[in-house]
């Protein structure tokens, strides 16, 4: 099987089986956009992605090469968040730091199953939580002045569910 | 240990082997520069802020302690995150030590105990220490910095747009939407700005024919405010209900 190489952001360089790169459609489209097939000496360079970073997306790609393709109207399985499995949950402990540069990964290689299941993991951390409870999680400064903070309570009283 | 790479898990071993409060700052130095911030004495030999395989070989290159001083029992060492200089600090206190990683006027502090039980044996409890050290110091550092200094950081209000509506749209629950919305600007208006959200919400919630007529009564609308309008409507006949019983 052709093996392809990627460049992270520092040079870094990892080899990976195409089969597992293509994953990513940024990487699948380069390839063959650059007619990289061959076994070839030229790398795939991704310099938006650290080599840490890059490391655990490859980790991932690995362990899933082999599930079915998503399909397109999937839309109720898409919008469950109840649905990650163990081995995900797992390979999901890191820092907050770690988690959104996964989403920013995903986003930039274009990887659906990752981008779907990190934002998924993201959502249930604010899932149940009051605003102060989630800016104190993500530490997020609240920029709402007394006044603007009345003003969206009034404006919103109807999405409480009653 | 779930680290980023083998590179750093043998890092970690090496800060393993010092003792009592210069054990505890070895740690958070490497916790630190898994996060991604680099010593100034390497700075020059990175360009990026995005390393770290690279660094963490480095790092590993040298002992320790050459990374830092001690003066007056307190350990300093100076590391720099997109070019901006931060101070980690580690003042004892008996049997721990106070960690401090500042930038500017920005700073956070954990308190490391001296704890045995600290191994490379017991992974977990290191990898729990290193979730906790960045989750609550040094990845908030790093967001603030970059924060200035590129714009887009790895934080839920630091990544684009369009990134936040997807996790957003996640949230099916109006109440979490509502507890979501009100923490800050930014998000406010990923979230009510977001009509396809709201659409689902209202087709999930009420009835097709509701919907429907609704839609011929107003064409033009935003998908929210048709959320808070049935959601009144409900309500209103719930209190006449009970005011009838």
């Amino acid at each position: 099987m052709p093996m392809i190489k990627l460049q992270s952001s520092d040079g870094e360089v990892f080899q990976v089986d195409f089969e597992i790169a293509k994953a990513s459609v940024t990487i699948k489209t380069m390839v063959e956009d650059l007619g990289l097939e061959e076994e070839d000496e030229e790398n795939v360079p991704l310099p938006n992605v650290n080599p840490g970073i890059l490391k655990k997306v490859i980790q991932w790609a690995t362990y899933h090469k082999d599930d079915p393709p998503a399909a397109e109207d999937d839309e109720g399985r898409e919008k469950r968040t109840d649905d990650i499995s163990s081995w995900d949950a797992d390979f999901l402990k890191v820092d907050q730091g770690t988690l959104f540069e996964l989403i920013l990964a995903a986003n930039y290689l274009d990887i659906k199953g990752l981008l779907d299941v990190t934002c998924k993991t993201v959502a249930n951390m604010i899932k149940g939580k009051t605003p102060e409870e989630i800016r104190k999680t993500f530490n997020i400064k609240n920029d709402f002045s007394a006044a603007e903070e009345d003003q969206v309570r009034k404006e919103n009283e109807w999405c409480e569910e009653k | 240990m779930n680290s980023l790479s083998d590179e750093f898990s043998s890092l970690l071993s090496n800060a393993l082997t010092s003792l009592g409060h210069e054990r505890l700052f070895n740690i958070a130095f490497v916790f630190t520069v898994e996060t991604g911030f680099i010593p100034t004495t390497l700075a020059e030999h990175f360009d990026s802020t995005n390393s770290n395989i690279k660094l963490a070989k480095m790092v590993n290159n040298m002992p320790l302690n050459s990374f830092w001083h001690k003066n007056h029992n307190i350990f300093n060492a100076e590391l720099v995150m997109s070019n901006q200089l931060c101070h980690l600090t580690g003042v004892p206190n008996h049997d721990s030590l106070i960690i401090t990683l500042s930038f500017s006027n920005v700073s956070k502090c954990i308190y490391f105990e001296i704890d045995e039980s600290i191994s490379s044996i017991n992974t977990e409890h290191v990898f729990n220490l290193s979730l906790k050290y960045k989750d609550l110091v040094s990845v908030p550092i790093k967001c603030a910095i970059l924060e200035i200094t590129v714009g887009q950081y790895p934080g839920l209000c630091g990544i684009p747009e369009e990134l936040i509506t997807h996790i957003v749209t996640k949230l099916n629950n109006p109440s979490d939407l509502y507890e979501l919305m009100r923490c800050c600007k930014k998000i406010y208006h990923s979230v009510i700005d977001n009509q396809f959200l709201w659409k689902t919400i209202v087709v999930e919630n009420y009835s097709h024919e509701a919907v429907v007529s609704h839609l011929i009564r107003d064409p033009i609308l935003d998908w929210r405010l048709v959320f808070y309008e049935f959601n009144r409507l409900k309500s209103n006949r719930r209190v006449v209900d009970i005011i009838r019983e």
